[in-house]
């Protein structure tokens, strides 16, 4: 679980720290139609290029991205490999029956891989400057519009925002009920399959319990403090747009005008 | 059975975030059959001189000795295995580890892991239950219809099940009521004398250590800065000060009787029995 | 407005209908403005389940609670929850706020406060609590003694009359402990707070102004702590009243009647 990258906030100063979460989140998420506008080398090199540049803006080293595009690298693989094998055209270098391998295919493969990892590479420049709860202001400020549907999207976030508080919490009781059992001679990592299932009963039965206890006592507080479900609610958390928020949203328009000029016309690889 | 630290670094990782050195070049012997407190400042380092006793924290540099057991950053996988059967520990709210659908169940999970058969280990849950004050008949019971101080006392049968040589205790008495923290304080402490334990017990209240420590251990960032009995301790008042300890209740306020009356009691008092014999010793009272 | 800002007149409260078992049983006490007022009793006195009819979590079976002369009803809990306050045992599971700041916020938000309002309230709250260098700060990354300090300014920013505690000095150290007994005795006195504490720390009642001894659900004792602790029955007393009787047991002469500490260092050193 330590492990995972996507989705860690790194505390830090950088100028994409103090971009506005509403601004981020929206960088990111254009930045995933931008790729599709890609179809050539040299507009991938452009999208590299951006790539590389919020990395260093982030100053989270590059060794940290890496290790979070491992988890998922075999995913990736088999999506490219699968590419490979079966896109046609272009000089043919392997040929048996259905399975070709071709210039085409490992040319669309090595796009298909880019935009793998630069969708990690981009989403974890996103999540890595940004704190959890700013995020959750930002899905709550972007959602509001579906409010008119009828959909409880103040309720949503708050959900949201007591999770991520729970988060560590959680986590930290999970080591001690660990600690706990080891003491009392329990090896976690050893033995068979079935074995090691029966390892988490000791630990997810305790967990549980508490996780009932902390919700019934959070409820009560919420209820003594004045929280009441379908009232209005004023918010202290502020989102404030500067200069540097448009700014980023103009850069991101930029890019995929950059994008139009320099990709091929009429010309697709899928 | 003796505990020997020659030299222990150790480091603690959460999560991405490394704390380096919590344990700085710690060199200790915790003689066989005694009974120290460990205190100090919250993050001196306490939990995890504790935590090193049975390898839920491994030495990255030095060596830990549990009688014959010597647990190095080498041989840890192998070592530590052998030092669990030897120490047992009561952790904060040692409650919230239980699990089984009974009593019985959940006292002989220790003992089962280390390979005690099961007649043998019901045997020693029927004993352990009856030995910390419970009726036979809450053995049949899930633990979790049990009351906050019922189960405080299973989770302690749990680890006493386990026959530990070592006893490690982490503030057992917390969050209980006076009385309550009496009762438990009380009864590790018989079992201790009982088994020729040897215990180590870290808490923030000084009246625990002059109640039942022979011994204590004072940590501040790192390092055991001091070791030897409590008297000695909580007569070095500056030093008290500036480790962040308190005076026991009894000290307290003999410091406030000698200064006010411009006396000197016979001896240091660390007890309300102490003090009293000591009042009327010197005639104020 | 009456002197009394608690009344509470005949309550009885059980868990369960089926049982006869009342785990509050015809209560009644009076608590005057600016009182400290310490509720003392075994586990299983109903020393809880009284906290929580006191802020409206349940509500009694019969009988009546008034808070500053409002009987406290279904329909008036929520106007009254901004002159009543809970701090919790376990202050980990009162914390909403991801931050120091956002959590004071917290009931304030509930209110639907403007922002600015919200802002001066919450720096006075902080900085009555000695915590404005803590406002950035996880709540759970705070001492014992720190949380509870945060959970108290989460109340003033209400600007409340009474705060209820509900043995919330449990997880503290002795240390911590004193210190936060005297910033609430000091918050009491400069703004006329009153405060019920639940406790069964015979040192801490000791402090109050009066002391309420529950019994099964019943008042078996009230007043000064001078008359509840002389009595020869009682086992669970402060420091000082033990060594007292112990010097009486060994042939003292020391008056056999209940002293403070002050008053017992003074007869020592007559």
């Amino acid at each position: 679980m330590n492990k995972l990258i996507l989705g860690r906030y790194f505390p830090g100063g950088s100028l994409l720290h103090r971009i506005d979460p509403r601004a981020k989140l929206l960088a990111g998420i254009s930045f995933i139609f931008i790729l599709f506008i890609a179809n050539n080398w040299i507009t991938y090199l452009v999208l590299w290029l951006f790539t590389f540049t919020m990395m260093k803006l982030s100053g989270v080293s590059i060794r940290i991205y890496l290790r979070g595009v491992r988890p998922l690298i075999w995913l990736i693989l088999f999506t490219v490999s699968l590419q490979v094998l079966f896109t046609a055209g272009g000089e043919i270098y392997i040929d048996w029956g259905p399975i070709t391998i071709s210039s085409f295919g490992l040319i669309n493969g090595l796009y298909i891989f880019s935009r793998f990892t630069m969708i990690i590479f981009v989403s974890t420049v996103v999540t890595l400057t940004t704190k959890p709860i700013d995020l959750t202001d930002a899905i709550n400020y972007l959602l509001q519009p579906l409010k008119r549907l009828k959909l409880p999207v103040d309720e949503i976030s708050l959900m949201l925002a007591i999770a991520l508080r729970f988060i560590p919490i959680i986590l930290d009781e999970t080591q001690k009920v660990m600690d706990a059992q080891r003491a009392r001679g329990t090896v976690f990592g050893e033995g068979s399959l079935p074995q090691q299932i029966k390892k988490i009963v000791p630990i997810f039965v305790p967990l549980f319990v508490s996780s009932l206890g902390r919700a019934e006592d959070m409820a009560n507080a919420m209820e003594v403090r004045g929280y009441q479900s379908n009232n209005p609610r004023s918010s202290f958390r502020r989102l404030q747009w500067q200069k540097t928020d448009i700014a980023a949203l103009f850069a991101m328009v930029l890019l995929a005008v950059i994008l139009f000029i320099l990709r091929t016309e009429g010309h697709h690889f899928h | 059975m003796q505990i020997n630290l020659q030299q222990v670094t150790a480091d603690y990782q959460a999560g991405p975030i490394r704390s380096p050195e919590i344990l700085k070049s710690i060199s200790t012997t915790i003689k066989s059959g005694s009974f120290t407190a460990v205190v100090g400042k919250t993050g001196s380092g306490k939990s995890s001189l504790l935590k090193l006793m049975n390898g839920l924290l491994v030495p990255v540099k030095g060596q830990v000795s549990i009688g014959e057991i010597m647990i190095t950053s080498e041989n840890a996988k192998q070592s530590v295995k052998e030092a669990r059967r030897k120490v047992g520990m009561v952790f904060q709210f040692p409650e919230s580890q239980l699990f089984a659908e009974t009593v019985e169940k959940d006292i002989m999970f220790g003992p089962m892991n280390f390979g005690v058969p099961k007649a043998e280990a019901k045997e020693i849950a029927l004993e352990v239950i009856e030995r910390v004050g419970l009726d036979a008949t809450i053995l049949s019971k899930s633990p979790f219809a049990l009351s906050g101080g019922q189960k405080r006392y299973v989770a302690m049968a749990g680890i006493l099940a386990m026959r530990p040589d070592i006893l490690v205790l982490d503030e057992p008495g917390a969050g209980l009521d006076p009385k309550g923290k009496k009762e438990v304080m009380d009864l590790l402490h018989a079992w201790h004398k009982e088994r020729g334990l040897t215990t180590l017990l870290v808490t923030h209240d000084m009246d625990d250590v002059a109640l039942y420590a022979d011994e204590v251990i004072v940590m501040d960032e790192g390092r055991i800065v001091f070791q030897d009995e409590p008297e000695r301790l909580f007569s070095e008042m500056t030093a008290i000060h500036q480790w962040g300890l308190e005076l026991p209740q009894a000290r307290k306020l003999q410091i406030r009787i000698e200064q006010e009356a411009n006396v000197r009691l016979p001896r240091i008092c660390l007890t309300l029995d102490k003090l009293a014999d000591a009042l009327i010793e010197a005639g104020l009272a | 407005m009456s002197m009394h800002c608690i009344k509470v007149e005949n309550v009885t409260f059980h868990y369960n209908l089926q049982k006869q078992e009342h785990t509050i049983a015809d209560l009644s006490f009076t608590a005057r403005r600016g009182e400290w007022l310490a509720v003392v009793g075994h586990n299983g006195s109903g020393k809880s389940t009284l906290a929580s009819l006191l802020v409206g979590l349940r509500m009694p079976s019969s009988g009546r609670i008034y808070i500053n002369d409002i009987e406290l009803k279904e329909e008036t809990k929520w106007e009254l929850r901004n002159q009543i306050g809970l701090v919790f045992q376990n202050p980990e599971n009162q914390f909403i706020g991801t931050t120091v700041k956002d959590d004071v916020a917290f009931a304030l938000e509930n209110q639907n406060m403007p922002y600015d309002e919200m802002k001066q309230r919450v720096d006075r709250a902080l900085a009555m609590v000695s915590m404005t260098d803590y406002a950035d700060y996880d709540p759970s990354r705070l001492s014992g003694g720190q949380k509870q300090r945060v959970a108290i300014a989460g109340l003033l920013a209400l600007h409340p009359d009474i705060i209820v505690l509900d043995e919330a000095m449990v997880m503290l150290d002795p240390k911590s402990r004193r210190g936060f007994m005297s910033l609430l005795d000091e918050l009491r006195k400069q703004h006329q707070l009153t405060i019920i504490s639940i406790t069964h720390d015979m040192n801490e009642a000791a402090a109050a102004d009066r002391i309420l001894v529950l019994k099964k659900g019943k008042v078996m004792e009230i007043g000064k702590p001078g008359q509840i602790f002389q009595r020869e029955e009682r086992l669970d007393v402060p420091f000082i009243e033990a060594l007292r009787r112990k010097l009486k047991k060994q042939g003292s002469t020391i008056p056999d009647k209940y002293m403070t500490e002050d008053e017992m260092v003074w007869w020592l050193c007559r």
